[in-house]
């Protein structure tokens, strides 16, 4: 999925964030509010403009407002900070978005979320799971099914971090001993691009084919958390 | 009196799972959750039957086979595994396991070769 994503500079997690997306997102970096609301105004191609809630001369939630009501770009913001405008971003939840910083994998699914919302109808209809293994084995115990879940999403985005920790020191046996263990998780939940994609990792991939597959597989465990979160929102 | 059933599994779902479904089918189960654990446990406790991945942190899970059938030689091991892994299965076997289980397990085969092995 080729998404363009407006960043705005000052935001100190500028590096985390360019670290964590996706590759093939095409990332555009501007200084402050104002130039990221002209470069809206401008190209108007953007999915997703991310800025800290203290940027300036504008904050995010005045950005969100001047974009949304006075230039009508109907382009979500995602805002990162510390405390967040809860009350606002309740009432906007369906352009606005809060993560807490620092920004880490286990957010990704908030910002899946976000961009499905407004940009991907389609593959937000489309299910990242299946409960059907999980029903068959526990004979649809919920109880079972619940405590399973959360299993995945905590225990999945643990190591993934860690294979993001393996990539960057290039360490490719972790990441092939790390997508073998994870295999099995995504197997019970029947998504097959995650499993295709452990089997590549697994089997040692080339090596410059490695943070290519490592992206997608974080984007597609995001996406399932996303819905899993939707779907169940006692898993938050 | 309850069989008990050593399982030695490293990702937690696999291990909420076989959990779930061996004490339903009404076994006792205790769990190692990598190769170092398993060793202390297996030092001091006996089990009717040991399930154990191969790919383990710390001691792998050919050694705990090796350890196993060095100490209680008559103690039944099915051995799970993924479906990429027909050369280890081949090795585990030559070492003497009894079974094999894929990765993730059907819950009728899983019954079906735990009661099995019990029973040898």
């Amino acid at each position: 999925m080729q998404l363009n994503i407006l960043l705005v500079e000052n935001n100190t997690e500028k590096d985390v964030v360019t670290q964590l997306l996706p590759k093939e997102w095409q990332i555009t970096c501007c200084e402050n509010s104002y130039d990221a609301i002209q470069k809206v105004k401008k190209e108007n191609d953007f999915h997703l403009v991310i800025l800290d809630e203290n940027s300036s001369p504008l904050n995010a939630y005045q950005t969100f407002d001047y974009l949304n009501k006075e230039i009508k770009a109907d382009v979500p913001v995602l805002v990162l900070g510390e405390e967040g405008e809860s009350t606002i971003v309740e009432h906007y939840k369906d352009k606005l978005a809060f993560i807490k910083k620092p920004i880490g994998i286990d957010d990704l699914s908030i910002i899946i979320e976000l961009l499905e919302k407004n940009h991907c109808e389609k593959e937000a209809v489309e299910k990242a799971y299946s409960l059907d293994y999980l029903n068959e084995i526990s004979d649809s115990n919920q109880e079972f099914i619940m405590e399973t879940l959360s299993i995945f999403t905590s225990s999945v985005s643990d190591k993934l971090e860690q294979l993001k920790e393996a990539l960057i020191n290039k360490d490719y046996q972790s990441v092939a001993e790390i997508a073998h263990n994870i295999k099995p998780s995504f197997e019970m939940l029947e998504n097959k691009t995650s499993v295709e994609i452990c089997n590549l990792l697994n089997n040692r991939a080339p090596e410059e084919d490695v943070p290519f597959l490592a992206d997608n597989l974080i984007i597609e465990f995001a996406k399932m958390k996303a819905q899993l979160e939707n779907d169940f929102p006692q898993l938050k | 009196m309850k069989k008990r059933i050593l399982v030695i599994e490293d990702n937690p779902m696999v291990v909420k799972s076989l959990e779930f479904k061996l004490n339903k089918d009404g076994y006792e189960v205790t769990v190692a959750p990598d190769g170092r654990v398993a060793t202390e446990i297996l030092k001091n406790n006996n089990f009717d039957l040991v399930i154990t991945d191969l790919m383990l942190p710390f001691v792998t899970g050919s050694q705990l086979i090796e350890l196993i059938k060095k100490e209680t030689p008559e103690t039944p091991i099915i051995v799970l595994s993924t479906a990429t892994q027909e050369d280890i299965i081949m090795d585990a076997f030559t070492m003497g396991v009894d079974d094999f289980i894929t990765k993730p397990f059907s819950p009728n085969e899983l019954s079906l070769r735990v009661k099995r092995s019990l029973s040898k």
